[in-house]
């Protein structure tokens, strides 16, 4: 017989793939078949985190229908089981693999409405630490000021998408799902909230290319050089003002970034 | 080999769990029960539903304030063969210096290889290999958390050809071994009796009674196979009959113990919930007498 680790591996790897038979010899036959009792094991891991999915990307499923979530969890299970017992953080990896899923192909816009779920869960879990303090900012040498690296909170994440996902994803809080024009163009989205909630609201593109800067951790004077290549109107005071009301950067005047 | 038996001090004093019938608190039920606080004696959660912060930690912190809670955890997998996740002991050390539990309970069971998580609670072969591993694991568990833990016996659907003993001895040196406490399922006795045929009151007997900590009562369904029945541990339903009457016979011979109601499937109405432990609790009235002798030393 294997030794424990040996024989949970296998074990493992006959209940995400299904060859049950290739462990059958480990387990007494005794009235049903040892395939037929290691079965009841197999189901249950997959229906369950079938479910667990289901639950993080509740849009995701409803836009496909249960049937074709299902066969496409079931795939996706296999080859990316959890990795921790916190199940409300299962999936990090689900909308890259419908990006890749063929049956799913007719559906573009599907991978982004799963990689927006995807965010609200990330930002409900996010830790909070303060956000950048504007008058600390104000107070810094000019020099100082432009050459500041941003950093985006933890609990904020930009999305884009050619499609409109946070229509399909609004509309699909409702009993009644309105037709949406898949033509009516895409969206850049701030995502943020607390414990509780999350929000998502849209950005105009200047917008968008200053905070995506500071996501990728560049100075002041770096995103506000990118904003205006993207938007000539873009207007540095409207990014402050959002981060005033919704909390974007993170406080890298007192715990410099890098 | 004699391990650390009482090395670890009891801390059932910080919101003892009393010899009563308490209920699991489950996702649908939050809200009616923070509004109404009914006049249930504790609550268990799954310890999983509450480590990553969130309303419903707020709600479980608020909850504590007016019930003693048992944590009950269903990811640590005491039975793998690798050493339990130090991140997941982490997270449950932080909850329970957050929540200070009258008692916290694992299985007997394993859930993770080769870094994945599946879900399930798998049995283990019952050979002195595993019960070595197992027994590690619950004294880095009880190490971590400084405290005792309980242990559940699982309910099973297939058996190692390879076993060296029956679960009962082997849980029972587990807890010999480990000086954790029993959390006594008496379906999860039930169903592996019935789909193993074994005897359910052998079976118990053979657990040391005075490790009984806690009981946990639930219902399961039947499902057929090729015309053989198998009993599915699905927490469904009401307690049957036959668990009852495991029950009765229990509280009769070790006096009232802690005693909880799972419902994790088909999860109905509170009042029906409550209903379900009220009877419980009729059980445990009726044997009356004191519950020290219950309490795992």
């Amino acid at each position: 017989m294997p030794a424990l680790r040996e024989l949970q591996s296998q074990l493992k790897a006959a209940i995400l793939d299904g060859d049950l038979e290739a462990v059958a010899h480990l387990v007494q036959p005794d009235r049903l078949t040892a395939v037929d009792r290691l079965r009841i094991y197999r189901n249950h891991t997959r229906s369950s985190l079938v479910a667990a999915l289901a639950d993080n990307f509740p849009v995701t499923c409803r836009l496909v229908g249960r049937e074709f979530f299902e066969a496409a969890a079931k795939r996706f299970i296999a080859g990316n089981p959890p990795s921790e017992p916190c199940l409300s953080a299962y999936g990090a990896a689900f909308p890259e693999f419908l990006a890749g899923f063929e049956a799913a192909q007719s559906l573009p816009y599907l991978p982004d409405v799963a990689r927006l779920e995807w965010l609200r869960i990330e930002v409900t879990h996010a830790s909070r630490p303060a956000p950048l303090d504007l008058e600390a900012l104000a107070a810094l040498p000019p020099v100082a000021q432009s050459g500041l690296i941003l950093t985006l909170l933890p609990s904020v994440r930009l999305l884009a998408s050619p499609y409109p996902i946070d229509r399909i994803w609004l509309a699909n809080q409702e009993t009644d799902v309105p037709a949406i024009d898949l033509n009516e163009g895409g969206c850049r989205l701030l995502v943020f909230g607390d414990a509780q909630v999350c929000y998502f609201g849209q950005l105009d593109a200047g917008t968008y290319a200053f905070f995506e800067a500071a996501a990728r951790n560049e100075t002041l004077a770096q995103a506000a050089e990118n904003a205006f290549a993207a938007d000539p109107n873009f207007e540095l005071v409207q990014a402050f003002a959002l981060h005033r009301t919704r909390g974007v950067l993170a406080d890298t005047v007192s715990a410099p970034a890098r | 080999m004699q391990q650390k038996v009482g090395a670890i001090p009891a801390r059932y004093d910080a919101a003892p769990i009393p010899a009563l019938a308490g209920i699991g608190l489950r996702h649908p039920h939050h809200r009616w029960i923070a509004e109404t606080r009914p006049p249930v004696p504790w609550l268990e959660v799954h310890a999983e539903n509450f480590m990553r912060g969130g309303p419903s930690l707020d709600l479980l912190a608020d909850l504590r304030r007016d019930y003693p809670v048992s944590l009950h955890g269903v990811g640590l997998s005491l039975g793998s063969a690798d050493p339990i996740d130090s991140t997941h002991l982490a997270r449950l050390k932080a909850l329970t210096d957050r929540i200070e539990p009258g008692l916290v309970s694992e299985h007997v069971s394993w859930s993770i290889a080769d870094g994945a998580y599946l879900n399930d609670l798998l049995p283990l072969p019952y050979t002195e290999e595993a019960l070595a591993h197992l027994i590690a694991n619950i004294d880095r568990a009880q190490n971590a958390l400084g405290r005792t833990i309980l242990i559940e016996n699982p309910s099973t659907y297939f058996r190692f050809v390879h076993s060296e003993m029956d679960e009962a001895a082997f849980i029972a040196e587990a807890l010999r071994r480990s000086g954790c406490g029993l959390l006594l399922d008496l379906n999860n006795v039930y169903v592996s009796a019935r789909n193993h045929g074994f005897d359910e009151a052998a079976y118990i007997a053979a657990l040391p009674a005075d490790r009984i900590a806690e009981i946990h009562l639930a219902g399961h369904s039947l499902k057929s196979i090729d015309g053989c029945e198998l009993r599915i541990d699905d927490h469904g339903s009401e307690v049957c009959d036959e668990v009852w009457a495991l029950f009765r016979t229990t509280i009769a011979r070790n006096g009232p113990v802690p005693t909880l109601i799972e419902w994790d499937a088909e999860i109905p109405p509170l009042e029906t919930l409550i209903a379900e432990a009220a009877k419980a609790q009729r059980v445990l009235d009726r044997k009356g007498g004191t519950s020290d002798d219950a309490r795992a030393a």
